[in-house]
């Protein structure tokens, strides 16, 4: 999988679920309040929910709704309490006022532990227990929930495939990863009980900009492969619009957008939004969001070529690269059609 | 762990004790063990050696012979026998002041970095500050009426003494052992039971074993100040050469304290030195 993907949300072939959550939950849009009609329940529901540290208001009045598969993208600046709303999900934080209900109930009557059980949860610092080896890493959860040590071993088995570690790693210490591996592992271990949800409080936080490109790659891959629902915190705005399927922007305390990436970073859109994703550079960002199928002509061309499920800035990228101003447009079967600069720049969504 | 009194670093918290408590507190000025286990195997044998030495100054020819040779004159010695009798119960004295010590130490040290009880943590630093602060001569004096001629005020008085590292070694190996491992647990979903047991021990128990084999040399050590209210330990030899003015009592006595102290340093040195 590679930046053919438009939307971070992977091929409909590979959903467990088998949709895609952008296209068919049109009602993750809305910034939702309370389930109007009863209907499946949202992943996670926040509805009116305040958070006070010492008497300063971290988050106030946050309505938020996350389906099931989503894969929702918290982002604003530092001290916007997207953070804080991770931790409210799994009630290591626990609101003043408003509710949250998780799976549709409300969490504030659950054990807490057993709540955090149930969900993964992947830290900024990995936290990896550093005298245990990656394999005991990993089946932390599965071991306290009682797993027969056979199944426990299987499954710490098909996560290091998930997550793309060699087996061999299984025997390791912490200290003996790098610090991709360490992510990966960490990764491994939030999904080591099956949970549906995932929490994922700034992943990449501390591995460098090459592995971190790697990292969301494999990070889409994994949310396609397995469909869960994940909550994903990011100060970073272009991290968010690869990641996300929906985007949630915070800003001191309180949620000022949310929607999909490509409604989101509409021109017409918030200001303050407009700023967090690049001001006037936006529009370059939205280009990820349309695949150049979507815009070729027909026609063959003489030119190089480009796959139609690429996006229209890595067309872009590539006539730049390539001083040319026309790319042939061929799929596995051969070329389907052209892609003119002009018509790039007129048609894009 | 901010906005709670903070602990000195090892180092400076063992040299910290001594200019205010007994002298032979100085078994707590040892060096600050590096962290490798080679220099904690270089430094244990060091301390195996010096124990030999020690001992060597305890046959009765050797202390006669340094005694005359220092110009004291020709002082009778003890028989060899008789100190290890004495060097045993306090070997004994020090056992048994310790275990209890080390649980309420450790015990203790559990509960006051719970997430439930932060508020008893200033409590607990100043009752070990207090602990620390009043030498066990005293103690011993202070509860020999109340105990009895005999190895009881001395078992408390190291019981005392002896609870304030170990109480103080394992709130900082909780407290230093991976903030971000503790967390990851607790957002896991592990109870605060399993976080213990899972997380905050097996990270904090090199430090915690540092922690008594401080204690236990410092009992050793202090140990021998039992002599004045009865107790019968390598204190008795010396206390016996002060009456008599026999400096080779006195020579031996302290000789045999020393070597036991170092001899215990050096095997825990030996016996903790794979740990990470």
């Amino acid at each position: 999988m590679s930046g053919a993907d438009p939307n971070g949300s992977g091929p409909a072939a590979v959903r467990v679920s088998g949709a895609d959550p952008e296209r068919s939950h049109p009602a993750a849009v809305r910034v939702s309040g309370p389930d109007p009609d009863g209907s499946s329940p949202a992943a996670v529901r926040l509805e009116g929910v305040s958070v006070a540290f010492g008497g300063v208001m971290a988050l106030e009045d946050v309505d938020l709704a996350v389906e099931a598969g989503d894969l929702a993208v918290l982002v604003g600046p530092s001290g916007s309490g997207k953070s804080t709303l991770l931790r409210c999900v799994n009630r290591l934080v626990d609101p003043v006022r408003g509710r949250v209900r998780v799976r549709g109930r409300d969490i504030a009557g659950m054990e807490p532990a057993a709540l955090r059980r149930s969900i993964g949860y992947v830290i900024q610092s990995v936290g990896l227990f550093p005298h245990r080896t990656v394999a005991q890493n990993i089946a932390t959860v599965p071991r306290i929930l009682g797993w027969p040590k056979a199944r426990v071993g299987e499954r710490v088995a098909a996560l290091l495939a998930l997550v793309r570690l060699e087996p061999e790693l299984a025997g390791r210490r912490p200290a003996e990863l790098s610090g991709g591996q360490a992510q990966r592992v960490g990764l491994a271990r939030a999904l080591a009980a099956d949970p549906d949800i995932l929490l994922m409080d700034e992943p990449f936080g501390a591995v460098d900009p090459i592995v971190r490109r790697t990292l969301r790659t494999e990070l889409r891959r994994i949310h396609a492969e397995t469909g869960k629902t994940i909550l994903l915190v990011t100060h970073d705005p272009v991290e968010a619009l690869e990641l996300a399927t929906r985007l949630v922007v915070l800003r001191e305390g309180r949620v000022v957008a949310a929607g999909r990436p490509v409604d989101l970073t509409d021109a017409a859109g918030d200001a303050f939004v407009r700023d967090l994703f690049g001001g006037d550079t936006m529009a370059l960002h939205r280009l990820r969001f349309t695949p150049v199928s979507a815009v070729m002509e027909p026609g063959l061309v003489d030119a190089p070529a480009i796959a139609p499920d690429a996006t229209l800035r890595e067309a872009l990228a590539r006539m730049i690269a390539l001083r040319v101003t026309r790319l042939s447009v061929a799929g596995a079967a051969g070329p389907v059609g052209s892609l003119a600069l002009d018509a790039l720049v007129e048609r894009h969504r | 762990m901010t906005g709670r009194a903070p602990l000195p670093p090892a180092e400076s918290r063992h040299g910290s004790v001594a200019p205010r408590a007994a002298p032979v507190t100085d078994a707590t000025r040892l060096p600050a063990p590096a962290g490798g286990g080679e220099a904690r195997r270089r430094l244990g044998l060091l301390m195996l050696a010096l124990a030999v030495a020690s001992a060597l100054l305890v046959l009765p020819g050797v202390a006669g012979f340094l005694v005359a040779a220092a110009g004291l004159g020709a002082k009778a010695a003890y028989p060899l026998d008789r100190l290890l009798g004495w060097g045993l119960s306090h070997a004994l004295i020090t056992a048994v002041a310790v275990g209890p010590a080390a649980f309420i130490g450790i015990a203790a040290g559990i509960a006051v970095t719970r997430p439930a009880s932060r508020e008893w943590r200033p409590l607990a630093d100043r009752l070990v500050a207090a602990a620390q602060a009043v030498p066990p001569v005293v103690v011993v004096a202070l509860a020999f009426p109340v105990l009895g001629f005999g190895p009881a005020p001395t078992v408390l008085a190291l019981v005392i003494y002896c609870v304030m590292p170990l109480l103080r070694g394992t709130v900082a190996a909780i407290e230093t052992a991976s903030p971000d491992a503790r967390d990851a647990a607790r957002a896991m979903g592990l109870t605060s039971a399993q976080v213990l047991r899972e997380v905050e021990l097996p990270l904090a128990l090199p430090v915690i074993a540092e922690a008594l084999r401080v204690a236990l040399v410092l009992a050793v050590a202090t140990a021998a100040v039992g002599a004045l209210a009865g107790a019968s330990t390598l204190g008795t030899p010396i206390i016996v050469g002060l009456q008599n003015q026999n400096e080779a009592y006195i020579l031996q006595g302290a000789a045999a304290t020393a070597a036991l102290a170092f001899l215990a340093d050096g095997l825990l040195l030996l016996l903790l030195r794979a740990r990470p």
